[in-house]
């Protein structure tokens, strides 16, 4: 319900923001971000988000462009997600990885959550992306994951295993800290489990094709 | 005709995406006697080191130690204080016997062979009853699976372990055993026996035998439970049993219990209680259900004492002792449950019931309030890693994986050691 209300919350504000998407830039370097409320031949008015109105003379600005929101700079980043994954079987996933960008292009990050997949397992992994136009408000990115898949719940004979992922997807900037996801790829796991009554040691080896929605905040 | 495409795409990756899984395990490789051999093996031999006791009977001054398929150590204890090994009845594939009238019934493999003990020096195969257990197989130390068998190469008498890898379903369950069969629970464990585990008819000599144990006598009728059928024997012609229908039982039967007409089950997954007063067709009267474990009962009276353990065999997480009121036995009810270690056989004589239990050692309940004795130990003997007991009128004989001990509990305060036979 939380994650819900934060969701709505960032939405309406991304609306809200929307209305000032104009930028005024100067000759000086500085930029302006608001609303152009009027015209004339020798100045611009604009009124910034806080409801102040700024005049600049047109020989003081540089030129006008549509503000852009990027998120690809350096800084860290915590990214819940959501997937389904499916293929024989189906099975659910949630994630959080905390990381840091090192630049416009990657990005990698420690993640933590809950996968049921053949049993329910806590899977402990790195992630990484790499940002194929990150100067773009939606960005493509390709994605991998590798880590261990630790049991949830009877340790004796549950031992987890290793799991990988690859990806594509987009990333879409609502401002310059948040971004909207949704990603396509493959998932891997091979588990391993020990039969009680027989001691046999079963491995499994799974297969299936993730779709991801998820939030990039930074 | 992009979305034809896709769709096409995603289905043709969602059929790719198949789990695969593996069991690696370790299977059991049946090995073969012909039945030639198997069937001419039965002698009597001098004494021999004991190597796996697997239950212990008592008749007459004689005890009987059943070493697990390998054969019955004669032991005269006479003086308990000085039992003295008199020879080995070399009978391949034994794991229970019952006696009467100076006839040992016992199972070797898939026979039931009956032997005359009259001379306890030269006990005679006076008759066998060929194929009557089908699908008996030697006592196995894990519960690995058993590979293909074919009959016509003799009978399974051994086992290799081998290594094996196939694919199965992945969406096994992992619930279940699906190898618990006839002589997968009689790994180890022993009976406890109650000081009336056959019930006599008039003139017969029968002897005592333990909890665990897959076989019965009652009345004029021997009972034997194997891979889910429960086969009574007739004994009308004692050297001669003669087998009745079998009846199926669809749990897993770890020890029979007689008491009066009825036969009391200690299963996996509860207790069983049959009436047998038709013999040839034992009729199911009630149940009581526990967790998935080893289950050994014993019947005293209005009660019937129940251990609750387990192990990689059973399953299960609960170690117990149930009292089980049976004044009614259509409506038998827990009364009581009482934590334990690890409780193996258990036996119960007059006001005294003993628990074998595990590492916890022998311990000695007042049972003179049956549904509070788990409330009342007596005492408790660390040192004593019983599996099973024969209390018997101030006498109790107990095997362990060390050994035969046996102990004069006459005086509950000072019990004494009368003597032991060390593995």
């Amino acid at each position: 319900m939380k994650a819900l209300l934060i969701t709505i919350f960032i939405l309406f504000s991304s609306f809200a923001f929307s209305q000032y998407n104009e930028v005024l830039v100067l000759k000086n370097t500085n930029i302006i971000r608001g609303k152009i409320i009027s015209t004339t031949e020798e100045a611009y008015r604009i009124r910034t988000k806080d409801g102040s109105e700024y005049v600049y003379r047109k020989d003081e600005v540089d030129h006008i462009e549509n503000y852009s929101p990027n998120m690809n700079t350096k800084g860290y980043f915590f990214r819940p997600s959501f997937s389904i994954a499916a293929g024989e079987n189906t099975s659910l996933s949630f994630h959080l990885v905390n990381g840091y960008q090192f630049n416009k292009r990657f990005d990698l990050g420690f993640g933590v959550g809950l996968d049921n997949l053949w049993d329910a397992y806590i899977p402990l992994f790195l992630e990484g992306r790499f940002y194929v136009n990150p100067a773009a408000r939606d960005n493509v990115f390709l994605t991998g994951m590798g880590g261990y898949e630790m049991p949830y719940s009877d340790w004796e004979r549950s031992k987890g295993g290793f799991t990988t992922g690859v990806g594509i997807g987009i990333q879409h900037c609502i401002n310059n800290h948040v971004g909207i996801t949704t990603q396509v790829g493959y998932r891997y796991a091979y588990l391993t489990r020990t039969e009680w009554w027989s001691g046999s040691i079963i491995r499994n080896n799974i297969n299936r094709v993730e779709i991801k929605f998820g939030l990039n905040i930074k | 005709m992009k979305k034809i495409l896709s769709i096409l795409i995603v289905a043709v990756s969602l059929i790719a995406c198949e789990d695969k899984t593996y069991r690696y395990s370790t299977v059991y490789e049946p090995v073969y006697t012909s039945y030639d051999e198997f069937r001419s093996s039965i002698a009597f031999l001098p004494a021999q080191s004991i190597e796996r006791l697997g239950g212990l009977y008592l008749y007459q001054n004689y005890l009987f130690l059943i070493d697990t398929d390998k054969g019955i150590h004669f032991v005269d204890n006479s003086n308990p204080s000085n039992p003295i090994q008199t020879g080995f009845l070399n009978v391949p594939g034994v794991t229970g016997i019952e006696i009467r009238n100076n006839f040992m019934y016992c199972n070797s493999y898939i026979d039931l062979v009956t032997i005359d003990i009259a001379a306890l020096n030269t006990p005679m195969e006076v008759n066998r009853i060929e194929d009557v257990f089908p699908l008996a197989l030697p006592v196995r130390e894990a519960n690995y699976a058993v590979g293909d068998i074919d009959k016509s190469k003799g009978v399974v008498t051994a086992f290799n372990e081998v290594e094996s890898k196939e694919e199965i379903d992945s969406h096994t369950s992992w619930g279940g055993c699906l190898t618990c069969e006839f002589s997968t629970m009689q790994t180890m464990e022993i009976a406890t026996f109650d000081a009336s585990n056959s019930v006599p008819t008039s003139g017969n000599i029968g002897g005592v035998s333990g909890s665990i144990t897959k076989f019965a006598l009652v009345n004029d009728h021997l009972f034997v439970y194997d891979a889910h059928v429960l086969t009574p024997f007739s004994l009308v012609d004692p050297t001669a049993p003669s087998p009745q229908l079998g009846t199926e039982i669809w749990r897993e039967v770890e020890t029979l219990f007689p008491h009066d007409h009825y036969l009391f089950m200690g299963t996996t997954t509860g207790m069983l209680i049959y009436d047998v007063q038709n013999p040839s067709m034992p009729t199911y009267l009630s149940a009581v259900n526990h967790v998935q474990a080893c289950d050994p009962v014993v019947v005293q009276d209005d009660y019937a004492y129940v251990t609750i353990r387990s192990n990689s065999f059973c399953g299960g997480q609960v170690n117990q002792l149930d009292i089980i009121n049976i004044s009614d036995v259509n409506f038998p009810y827990l009364e009581r449950s009482f934590e334990m270690n690890n409780p193996h056989g258990l036996g119960v004589d007059g006001n005294n019931l003993f628990i074998c239990d595990g590492d916890a050692g022998l311990k000695l309940f007042d049972a003179s309030v049956p549904n509070e004795s788990g409330d009342k130990l007596l005492k408790r003997f660390k040192n004593i890693e019983a599996i099973d007991i024969i209390p018997y009128d101030g006498h109790a004989i107990i095997i362990g994986e060390n050994g035969l001990f046996q102990y004069d509990y006459t005086d509950v305060e000072d019990i004494q050691l009368l003597s032991e036979i060390k593995i």
